[in-house]
């Protein structure tokens, strides 16, 4: 379960700057631009902290 | 709770870090990207457009000023770090005796308050957005609005709360918000360039396209903006360097490198000056200059609005995250140097006084706005007690000098040390009322290094006469 959090984390942060990036190349409008960071952010946020930062336990 | 979070932070505070509890250079890099990318970089990157910077100044002197201060880190206060293992504070209180750094504390906390206060108002400019109050503008210097003073205060509140309650929490939050903060502040960089590109109508299929665009209409150059001082490849170079002054030329961070294994780990460094120093700070001049460029005459250097511009919603919790787990820790040294004041004080109660005077503090745009000068006061103002920490470490034993004299006399007060302090400060204040440009704020705190070794040196020889080295 960790691990798919883990995973899912990691494509909401590179959504964060992928959609910069198709907006640069004009493939997506600034409104879909902002509506994709956004909802990286909420999914960033609600996955990382279910993993970040936790040690592993030992034994 | 708060003893225990006592104890984590005040690990070795009067003993040098043993060998077992150094950290290798993966520890320093993530800590040094997460701390350089705060609230106040999306502050700082505007006001070098307001201060009117070339293309080539402001990356030039970026590039520059990063490398110096990641080498004032790696060659002055590393080296001291590993050897001694001792905290700042600790060291100077050998050196300077416990009055001096007293004094030095009181400094400390004062600064830091000022510097949370500018977080605070980074912060408050993202509630701006939601509810439409009038926020200050470039120029202002006192609060404008009830609504600004209302979200400063409910900004400040939080904060200061959560700093006395909470630190973990917030440092967990600022561990997980790090990462994500880059690259949101990268994206403001990508976005900013794409919106230059379509509203100036330029081709950019090339470095050679893209360096045309970047001095036609990013970082034009010419005149800065009414009250702001013009800003050079000089200027942007020394503030890159100095910016940080109090932590690598002032020695804040031997209490960081005491951890490391070994000394070139403060390399590490670098992460933080080129991803926060130089990236952050071009992707919000980015975004500052294309304000300008939509409409010369709103100069307002409001984070809120312009993150959200770009970002949306993303935006707005980025600038409110960046300033808020900035200014959590701020106000929690600040609480730490004024508590070294008032032992008998409760943490709790020092943290939330603190709070609400960086709080306070925040109310009045000037500390923001006038950011680049705050700065470079900060780092002076700090910095001959780490000249002092240099001289009495490496040249006090060649020169048949008694180190930490202090310790050695079991004095409160060693005086080489108070007016190699005092006196340079009052000698670097003077240099800048010349109005000599060589000698404005932003250069002066590098002859101020020698003023203050050298001082220490002459003052020493006369206070240390007859006692044996």
């Amino acid at each position: 379960m960790k691990k798919v959090l883990e995973i899912i984390s990691y494509l909401a942060l590179a959504l964060i700057v992928v959609a910069p990036s198709l907006f640069y190349a004009q493939k997506i409008d600034l409104a879909m631009n902002k509506l994709l960071m956004t909802s990286a952010t909420v999914v960033w946020f609600a996955t990382a902290i279910f993993w970040m930062g936790r040690e592993k336990k030992e034994g | 709770m708060a003893e225990e979070q006592q104890e984590k932070h005040g690990e070795f505070e009067r003993e040098p870090v043993p060998v077992s509890k150094t950290k290798g250079l993966k520890a320093f890099v993530g800590m040094y990207a997460g701390e350089h990318c705060a609230g106040t970089e999306l502050m700082i990157g505007p006001l070098f457009v307001a201060a009117g910077v070339s293309a080539f100044d402001v990356l030039g002197g970026l590039f520059l000023g990063n490398l110096l201060a990641v080498l004032s880190w790696m060659f002055l206060c590393a080296p001291i770090a590993v050897r001694a293992r001792l905290t700042l504070y600790y060291q100077l209180e050998k050196i300077c005796g416990r009055h001096l750094v007293t004094l030095y504390n009181l400094a400390n906390g004062v600064m830091f308050c000022f510097l949370a206060g500018s977080m605070i108002t980074v912060s408050a400019t993202a509630i701006g957005v939601w509810f439409h109050f009038p926020m200050p503008g470039l120029g202002d210097l006192l609060p404008n609005s009830v609504g600004w003073v209302l979200a400063v205060l409910a900004v400040g509140a939080i904060i200061s709360v959560v700093a006395a309650w909470g630190y973990d929490m917030v440092s967990k939050v600022a561990n997980i918000a790090a990462p994500w903060m880059v690259l949101v502040f990268l994206g403001f960089g990508i976005i900013g360039l794409r919106q230059f590109i379509e509203v100036t109508g330029a081709q950019v299929n090339s470095l050679g396209s893209l360096w045309e665009l970047c001095q036609t209409s990013i970082w034009k150059g010419g005149d800065p903006l009414p009250g702001q001082v013009k800003f050079t490849f000089w200027h942007v170079t020394f503030f890159a360097w100095f910016c940080n002054m109090a932590m690598h030329v002032g020695m804040s961070d031997l209490s960081v490198f005491r951890f490391a294994k070994k000394s070139w780990h403060s390399v590490a460094s670098a992460s933080g000056m080129y991803v926060g120093h130089f990236m952050a700070w071009l992707a919000a001049s980015i975004l500052y200059a294309l304000q300008l460029h939509m409409d010369p005459s709103n100069t307002d250097v409001l984070p809120g609005p312009l993150a959200y511009r770009a970002a949306g919603v993303a935006g707005l919790i980025c600038v409110i995250v960046a300033g808020w787990t900035t200014a959590n820790p701020t106000i929690y040294r600040a609480g730490l140097a004024f508590q070294a004041i008032m032992p008998k004080v409760s943490r709790f109660r020092v943290t939330i006084f603190t709070g609400l005077l960086a709080t306070l503090a925040g109310m009045f745009p000037a500390i923001a706005m006038r950011l680049l000068g705050f700065v470079a006061i900060y780092g002076l103002i700090l910095m001959p007690m780490g000249a002092v920490v240099f001289t009495d470490f490496w040249i006090f034993p060649k020169l048949g000098l008694k180190q930490y004299y202090a310790e050695h006399k079991k004095i409160a007060i060693n005086w080489a040390a108070a007016i190699a302090w005092i006196a340079t400060l009052a000698i670097c204040v003077g240099l800048v009322k010349t109005g000599k440009p060589q000698f404005q704020i932003f250069f002066v705190a590098l002859p101020g290094w020698f003023i203050a070794s050298a001082l220490y040196i002459v003052v020493s020889k006369f206070t240390q006469k007859g006692t044996e080295a």
